[in-house]
């Protein structure tokens, strides 16, 4: 009975194994088969191509980027070109210098002396004068008693105006001790001034004589000195950063002040990298005595 | 009175400009009135410039043997008129065309022409190599000759002085104050 019940145990077990062996491939046919799910579609995503296919072309692309900075550094500033030589040596409240060799723009006091006189002489008046080429006084001090420590004239008339660029000044001091006996001190040789920086109602002024800036016979050229001069004014235009800067340019017509103009620009834009739009320009007529022709820079401080 | 006779010359007409120009300030300064001369026959007034009928005293017998006549042409005289004070004769300081310290003077006379509808006026100059200036007291001499001075010793480096009193050579004030009184009390020229 027991081998009777062990042997159909042992059959059993024979068919369910055997049925198990048939059903493994039968389950690996079933997952390529076709899956229909019926019922009804909720959502719906319409798909199109594109209407101009991308190609891109790595070479390509490298070389326009380098093309692009190229073109940055071209019209940028020299300075972003080379970092080191883009920092100016010394910054101070007013210029930041790219070109600290350059100090070719006066400033004020034109003149200033520091009399001494000798001893046991007591001065009981003095007088001190700045003559132009005219021989017109265009500034006057007078006093009793002994001489101030310092006489200084900063450079401006009676009238509030700034000395002319290349125009010779003189000064003199006279004065009378208190025995009656006259005395004096003059300059011998005259002050000229060819470029003078003078601030002025919170703006940096900067005057030179058309004489330095400009040729002798083709006055619309500048010489080298000239364009010298210019990129110190770049300096100070550079380090007040607040555009546009007026320029006016004074000669003995407009038509010249106007070629002269056109020569500033393209000195400016093209090899100063300063854009157009950063000057106000104007071209000017001065019929002053004596000859003032120059350019004035105003720059807002 | 005493007399300060001074002549002598100056380098250049630019050292002339100077000059004026630098009395000019030593007159404001001092308060004092002064002309600036540039006078030619053209120009010619009877100011301050040229001396109108010959006022110089001429009592020196050097002075006379200096004196020439000019031609209308030869008129020239620029410089400086200083009057330290306005009751005394002033310092001038006056060159001809050479540079030369100097004075001129001139009288007019009017001679009627023909049927006297015409009349000539002739002008005769005197030209005085030196300049002459006379003082009545002690202080006015001492401020005169402490200008010379001065031009002396920055303009006219040749400038030569004839101080009767001696004072110019002394600087002594007592023999100056002396001579003036005793000029005074002779109611002299010394």
């Amino acid at each position: 009975m027991k081998k009777i019940l062990f042997l159909s145990l042992i059959m059993a077990f024979a068919a369910l194994s055997s049925l198990f062996a048939d059903d493994q491939p039968a389950q690996q046919g079933n997952s390529s088969q076709e899956v229909v799910v019926k019922g009804q579609l909720k959502v719906k995503i319409d798909m199109e191509m594109p209407d101009i296919q991308i190609k891109t072309d790595t070479n390509k692309v490298a070389q326009s980027s380098v093309a692009t900075e190229e073109q940055f550094l071209s019209i940028a500033p020299e300075d972003v070109k080379d970092i080191k030589a883009s920092l100016p040596d010394t910054i101070d409240s007013e210029r930041a210098q790219y070109h600290p060799e350059y100090s070719f723009l006066e400033t004020p006091p034109v003149f200033r002396l520091q009399p001494k006189m000798p001893k046991g002489v007591d001065i009981d008046r003095w007088n001190f004068k700045v003559t132009d080429a005219t021989g017109a006084t265009v500034k006057l001090d007078k006093g009793n008693g002994n001489l101030p420590d310092e006489l200084i004239w900063d450079g401006f008339d009676r009238d509030g105006n700034i000395l002319k660029m290349g125009s010779p000044y003189w000064y003199v001091l006279t004065y009378m001790d208190k025995a009656g006996n006259p005395g004096s001190a003059r300059r011998e040789t005259p002050k000229v001034v060819n470029a003078i920086r003078y601030q002025r109602d919170n703006k940096i002024y900067i005057e030179i004589s058309s004489k330095v800036l400009f040729e002798e016979k083709r006055q619309d050229r500048l010489t080298d000195p000239g364009k010298q001069m210019l990129e110190e004014v770049r300096d100070y235009m550079k380090m007040s950063n607040n555009f546009p800067v007026s320029v006016k340019v004074y000669s003995e017509d407009s038509g010249l002040s106007g070629d002269q103009i056109r020569t500033l620009e393209k000195l400016f834009t093209d090899k100063l990298k300063c854009p157009k739009e950063f000057f106000k320009m104007d071209a000017l007529q001065d019929n002053s005595v004596p000859k003032n022709y120059r350019v004035v820079f105003i720059i807002n401080a | 009175m005493i007399y300060l006779k001074y002549s002598g010359s100056i380098e250049s007409k630019e050292a002339t400009a100077r000059l004026i120009d630098e009395f000019v300030d030593i007159s404001r300064i001092s308060g004092w009135e002064y002309n600036i001369i540039s006078e030619n026959f053209q120009t010619m007034t009877a100011g301050q410039g040229l001396q109108e009928n010959g006022k110089y005293d001429t009592s020196d017998d050097n002075d006379i043997s200096e004196i020439q006549t000019l031609s209308s042409s030869e008129v020239y005289l620029e410089g400086i008129v200083i009057h330290i004070r306005p009751d005394a004769d002033p310092v001038r300081l006056t060159f001809d065309r050479n540079g030369k310290l100097a004075t001129i003077s001139f009288s007019t006379t009017d001679t009627p022409g023909f049927n006297k509808k015409l009349t000539v006026k002739k002008y005769e100059f005197i030209y005085y190599p030196f300049i002459k200036l006379f003082t009545r007291d002690a202080d006015y001499h001492s401020q005169a000759v402490k200008l010379l001075d001065y031009v002396k010793k920055k303009y006219i480096y040749d400038l030569e002085v004839m101080d009767p009193s001696y004072y110019w050579e002394t600087r002594d004030v007592e023999q100056l104050k002396v001579k003036l009184w005793k000029a005074a009390l002779k109611q002299s020229i010394i």
